[in-house]
């Protein structure tokens, strides 16, 4: 499934709750110098225009987290109960 | 009113220093301050990038230092990003943080000579003059930019000791006052006023800031923990006679600073004690920061700068500055 059909399963009112939760992820990885410099601008671009709790904006900080930090992106998804999209971005278990 | 700024050290990824400075903007900052460290990201790519995702802040380098990056090039830098954020580009000049220098053999020679005749140089370029500076470090005459900066560039003084307190009051646009304590603060005040005096200036048009080393968060022990290295990089480059007046053993400064020198952290945060904590920052949870900021206005503080660590969690940090402390001052 891909970030955008991720992204469509967060109902309306956890969008922004998910958005401030993502924002702290990223900002606070020790992977943050990871980040590409294309979705680092598009994130920018978002944030300056208040759009992070968009659609677009929430596939973008799905994209940067879960590149960043896939195993708390995925736990924070199982925190606000959102099971589907937790499992999705689960981190694969190398055998 | 009084303004609030807001440091960033851009050791991060440049995206970070901008989200995070147009999140600042957002609270209600008004001015966004970068360091100027060889080892860290370049100050003025991170400026750019701030100038365009903001749109009212004012900013500036904070501070950078003639030793390492000649005035004329300072100048040329500041008139450019000035072209990027018209009416929004301050200049921090100071002499540099002493442990950093040391690391590539620099020594802060004559350093009121050197603040002197850089503030000279970079007020005439950017004002799009030939500057004729021949002094005790600098040489420059006749040089002139084939740029005109579109605004003008104020220039803060960053200062910590008396004599360049003074100075920055006789040549400043304003001072950028390296403490945060209300003794430290109120004493500083007096050498600025006097020195602006002394230059037959009215002092109520210097921009006073102080530039405080700040750690906020709800849990007191986070923001201690947060700051205590950054406390220790003050101590570290303190004057003896400000250590002094906290009680600060000197001793005690010189291990820190051979710590860090050595890279051995540990040693040196160890060495930070509570009362340099008080001495050199402001520390706590929004209600205790607030009083202590206050403390610095009555005292006639027209900017206070959240300096570095900002708290233990930058993002959440600017968000409690801009939700309970700057109301609290409107």
């Amino acid at each position: 499934m891909s970030h955008a059909d991720l992204v469509k399963k967060i109902p309306p009112d956890l969008q922004s709750k998910t958005a401030d939760g993502l924002v702290n992820l990223v900002l606070n990885s020790q992977n943050a110098a990871k980040l590409s410099s294309g979705l680092a601008r598009s994130l920018l671009y978002h944030w300056q225009s208040d759009l992070l709790a968009s659609e677009s904006g929430l596939t973008l900080l799905v994209e940067a987290s879960s590149q960043l930090e896939p195993q708390k992106t995925s736990e924070f998804f199982d925190g606000l109960g959102l099971n589907q999209v937790a499992a999705a971005l689960r981190p694969a278990v190398s055998t | 009113m009084v303004e609030f700024g807001i440091e960033f050290v851009p050791q991060h990824p440049y995206w970070k220093t901008t989200f995070l400075a147009m999140q600042a903007e957002k609270m209600g900052f008004h001015y966004t301050w970068i360091t100027d460290h060889f080892n860290n990201r370049n100050v003025y790519v991170s400026l750019s990038m701030v100038a365009n995702y903001t749109t009212k802040m004012m900013m500036g380098p904070g501070v950078t230092n003639p030793y390492l990056v000649h005035p004329v090039v300072t100048a040329q830098a500041v008139a450019s990003l000035a072209e990027l954020a018209p009416g929004r580009v301050v200049c921090g000049l100071g002499v540099g943080d002493k442990t950093t220098l040391k690391m590539l053999n620099v020594d802060q020679e004559k350093p009121l000579s050197a603040i002197r005749e850089a503030v000279a140089i970079i007020r005439d370029l950017v004002s799009g003059k030939a500057p004729d500076v021949k002094g005790d470090i600098f040489n420059v005459s006749g040089a002139k930019f084939s740029f005109t900066a579109p605004s003008p560039v104020k220039i803060f003084i960053g200062a910590q000791g008396p004599k360049m307190l003074m100075l920055a009051g006789q040549i400043g646009d304003g001072v950028l006052i390296n403490a945060s304590h209300p003794h430290d603060i109120e004493s500083a005040i007096k050498y600025s006023r006097e020195g602006s005096a002394k230059a037959g200036r009215n002092f109520e048009e210097l921009v006073v800031t102080a530039y405080a080393s700040f750690s906020i968060a709800e849990d007191p022990k986070k923001a201690l923990k947060a700051v205590t290295p950054v406390v220790a990089y003050i101590v570290a480059g303190c004057p003896d006679s400000i250590l002094q007046g906290h009680g600060v053993p000197v001793d005690t400064a010189v291990k820190i600073r051979d710590g860090i020198a050595h890279g051995q952290w540990k040693e040196a945060f160890g060495q930070v004690t509570p009362e340099m904590i008080e001495a050199f920052s402001i520390c706590g949870t929004p209600n205790e920061c607030t009083e202590k900021i206050s403390k610095l206005v009555k005292l006639g503080v027209t900017q206070f700068v959240a300096g570095s660590p900002i708290g233990p969690n930058m993002h959440q940090a600017i968000n409690q500055i801009g939700q309970t402390i700057l109301p609290a001052f409107k």
